[in-house]
């Protein structure tokens, strides 16, 4: 039955993508849900929060403050926080009681920067999307409003890059982004801002001063667009992920630069073409988040020989890295179908649940690639570098191994109370 | 990457104990959430019925929580989901999308589990979806499976029963009226059994009783043995409602024995309980020497080093730290968000004795921005007790106490003497330990 979710997890909300993003800009973020709901976003999909400081809270929304329509509250509790705190910006985000109550967050952010001089962002987040759509309600905000209209002069002669769509959700903090780093440093590629991990909001206002825009994830779709829009700067989609990929996205970069971005496809995809229904039969399957599941694919086709390989893509975007026979979707029960006939899946490790019976059995293999906004934090521990071209020996191992992840880390620390298994 | 934050009005969120004069000192505003986790939530309390089945019916980033959390506690053979799209908010068949998903669910599970937790959010009750004819319909679908209606409705927090005392309701909703068997006792509750060697269970077992506590459950069939108690006891304010409805149900009365750390509120309750059974008052004497021989080991080991204390620990945190210093230790901080009613006594006590030590928020805004790094001026050598005093402390020597661990009277404070005296000899890794999701929860 479509909607039961029987064996698997749900992917990181909208409104924690927007969170994600805004992590390390020293902002006030204002989740607008009741009090508790923060702690899920906190725990699980946010790596930072033990030892990195950021503005991230919750308004504490009680039962008549829905019913009475108590937007008073929310503003006032905000413009205290902002009057201590001088953020730079202000965000508000929805949870589902706001999206019911038609809360206007738009127009609540025009108040709250009314009342403050505080550049104020609404976001009409549903709790229902994917971090994916979040992200983009974000990126495209946050450079529409930051950057200037007028494109800053180049920052230096070498060519330069903005990264796009670089958060923990999708890269955790197990070594990705520095591997990123030095992937295009050593390319003789100077990275302009990496957005959003390790830049401050004064560098994504100088976006403009970078050549090309590498986008990282499909978080960040709508911001490569704005950048585009705003400059006509190009973007690069794809990363660094195995042999193959690694010697060929730099001169994708460098190409960009000159000719025509990879982005000359109409900005929107036509994703009716990639539901279940017309899932392929059979293969390799990848289940991930769109960018680095292309990536994946990309290593898995022309580093290591494999061919029928397919993605299944859960978030919203396709970024135009979609094949025939590809799904989108976060459907178990599509998920479930496509996988039947699978030789091979790689994906997070709670996907082995929706394997049928008998795979292995049958010499079906599955790959461990825990993802940060699918399982949380409990796999950090087993979450492989995928950037750079030791990815390819990474991924073969995963598949003629077949190691299995055990107990996840959490539990490695905590203590049972009970002697034996209740169920 | 260092982000410049400007700090708040630190006045604001901490407050001396003696200047208290609300139950719940600090205004609500914004409110941030420290990542100390020790504490169990209501995907987590359930675990405890044995053979138990949790179905969530939400919106993804409301189930994400809780779905994670069971698979952290390796808990997700027990729990599935039915997601909430928008278009179900709309169309008016909320109904038919919870008793369709459940149906589905349970039609496709390897085991007959033995009793369903279908937990409604705060939605359906905006959207007045039919709660009770959907647990009628499920009944008719599955009769012989137990449904405890649950709910997951943190938009009800202020409300007469908060989600947390409705939880434990819940799970004790499907225990039946049993012919009375005047030898068995119920502990409700706790998430981790009670010890008996507490003043109140060791008082039960020498006179022959059976102690009938769901964290020591194994089988669905000792819980529903759990009809046949004449007595149930509770110390967690949170079980009070429980008891109530059961009283109401079922017809077992109940009585209050809370965590204090009050010696004549100790004995008085061991005596009250000791009546209620008609059995002989127990002497004390024994019981409240070892308590004091325990606490002054414990100062001989631990001396002037600070010790920071926190709500997570106890119910009665205030009192704690009462007895705390009346037996010389440096207690220099307290850690909450809320007293209850029954600490008036020991607030009182330190407005006469202690009034000047600091009573810090840790739900405020303003605690994002505390200094945590308190332990360090001391050379390391604070001790906390709970896992948020560690956090905000930065301490490596804590106790991890969550709930009072089922520690109850004169056997409870010589068990805490004993466990601040290993906290303060031995250091644990505080960032891995307190960010353990409902500790010591598994399936």
């Amino acid at each position: 039955m479509k909607q039961v979710v029987r064996v698997l997890s749900t992917y990181s909300a909208d409104l924690f993508g927007i969170n994600s993003v805004l992590y390390e800009l020293g902002g006030l973020v204002v989740m607008h849900d009741a009090s508790g709901c923060n702690s899920t976003y906190n725990t699980h999909d946010e790596p930072r929060w033990y030892t990195t400081d950021s503005m991230i809270y919750i308004s504490g929304l009680k039962e008549n403050d829905v019913i009475l329509g108590n937007d008073d509250k929310l503003i006032s509790d905000i413009c205290v926080t902002a009057a201590e705190t001088h953020p730079p910006f202000i965000a508000v985000t929805a949870a589902l009681i706001p999206l019911f109550m038609s809360t206007d967050m738009k127009g609540l952010a025009r108040v709250i920067e009314r009342r403050t001089g505080i550049p104020s962002f609404g976001f009409t987040t549903n709790a229902m999307d994917t971090y994916v759509s979040g992200g983009n309600m974000v990126y495209g905000e946050l450079l529409k409003r930051f950057c200037p209209d007028e494109r800053p002069g180049r920052g230096s002669n070498k060519l330069s890059v903005n990264l796009l769509g670089v958060t923990p959700l999708d890269f955790s903090i197990v070594g990705n982004v520095e591997a990123l780093r030095s992937y295009l440093e050593d390319s003789g590629i100077t990275v302009n801002c990496c957005m959003t991990m390790g830049c401050s909001l004064d560098e994504i206002a100088a976006a403009g001063k970078a050549d090309v825009n590498l986008l990282c994830s499909s978080l960040a779709e709508d911001g490569a667009l704005v950048l585009r829009e705003k400059y006509g700067m190009p973007y690069v989609t794809g990363l660094p992920a195995g042999k193959y990929a690694s010697g060929k996205l730099a001169d994708s970069i460098r190409q960009a630069v000159s000719g025509p971005d990879d982005c000359s496809r109409s900005d929107r995809d036509d994703t009716s073409s990639f539901s279940a229904e017309h899932h392929a039969d059979g293969g390799v399957w990848i289940i991930g988040e769109v960018v680095f599941a292309a990536s994946v694919r990309e290593c898995l086709e022309n580093d290591l020989g494999l061919k029928d390989v397919h993605v299944i893509c859960p978030g919203e975007r396709s970024c135009g890295l979609l094949h025939p026979g590809d799904v989108m979707t976060h459907e178990e029960e599509d998920i479930e179908d496509c996988l039947s006939q699978a030789s091979a899946v790689i994906a997070d490790p709670v996907y082995r649940r929706i394997m049928p019976r008998g795979w292995r059995s049958r010499g079906v293999k599955f790959a461990d690639i825990p993802h940060e906004a699918y399982s949380g934090r409990m796999y950090r521990s087993r979450m492989p570098v995928f950037i750079g071209a030791g990815f390819t020996d990474i991924l073969q191992d995963l598949l003629c191994t077949q190691r299995e992840i055990g107990i996840n880390d959490i539990m490695k620390n905590n203590v049972p109370f009970a002697q034996k298994k209740k169920y | 990457m260092l982000t410049d934050l400007h700090h708040p009005d630190m006045s604001k969120s901490e407050i001396k104990i003696g200047e208290i004069q609300d139950l719940i000192p600090f205004p609500a505003e914004l409110e941030y959430s420290c990542p100390s986790r020790g504490s169990w939530t209501i995907a987590h309390t359930p675990m405890i019925i044995p053979g138990a089945y949790m179905i969530y019916i939400g919106a993804s980033s409301c189930l994400r929580g809780v779905v994670l959390s069971a698979a952290e506690y390796e808990g997700m053979d027990r729990f599935s989901m039915v997601l909430i799209e928008e278009k179900d908010i709309l169309s008016g068949d909320m109904e038919e999308l919870f008793i369709e998903g459940v149906t589905d669910i349970i039609n496709k599970l390897d085991k007959r589990p033995s009793c369903v937790l279908p937990f409604t959010g705060c939605i359906h009750y905006f959207l007045a979806t039919d709660i009770e004819y959907i647990y009628d319909e499920l009944s008719a679908r599955f009769p012989d499976i137990d449904f405890m209606s649950c709910r997951m409705t943190p938009t009800m927090k202020e409300n007469e029963h908060t989600p947390e005392e409705d939880m434990r309701r819940s799970m004790y909703s499907c225990i039946d009226r049993l012919p009375v068997n005047p030898r068995s006792v119920n502990m409700i509750g706790s998430n981790q059994a009670v010890s008996h060697t507490g003043d109140h269970l060791a008082l039960l077992i020498r006179n022959g009783y059976t102690v009938r506590d769901l964290a020591n459950c194994y089988e669905y069939s000792e819980y529903k043995q759990m009809g046949e108690s004449c007595l149930n006891i509770y110390s967690l304010p949170v079980a009070e409602w429980s008891c109530e409805c059961l009283e109401e149900r079922i017809g077992q009365p109940f009585i209050y024995l809370p965590y204090t750390w009050d010696y004549s509120e100790i004995e008085r309750d061991v005596d009250k309980l000791a009546d209620t059974l008609g059995l002989e008052h127990p002497d004390h004497a024994a019981a409240r020497s070892r308590a004091e021989k325990a606490l002054a080991d414990a100062k001989a080991v631990i001396g002037d080093t600070p010790v920071a204390i926190d709500y997570v620990s106890s119910p009665r945190y205030i009192s704690m730290a009462r007895l705390l210093l009346e037996h010389g230790f440096n207690v220099t901080g307290l850690y909450g968000d809320a007293i209850t009613p029954d600490e008036a006594g020991s607030l009182e006590w330190f407005r006469e004795n202690f009034p000047d030590i600091p009573f810090r928020s840790t739900a405020n805004f303003r605690a994002r921005f505390y200094g945590r790094n308190e332990a360090g001026k001391y050379g390391g050598h604070l001790l906390a007790i709970g896992p948020k005093a560690a956090y905000f402390t930065g301490t490596k020597h804590f106790v991890n106490m969550i709930e009072n661990n089922g520690r109850y009277g004169f056997d409870g404070i010589a068990w805490l003497a004993g466990a601040m005296t290993d906290a303060f000899e031995n250091e644990k890794d505080t960032e891995a330990v307190i960010q353990v999701k409902g500790w010591g929860c598994s399936a």
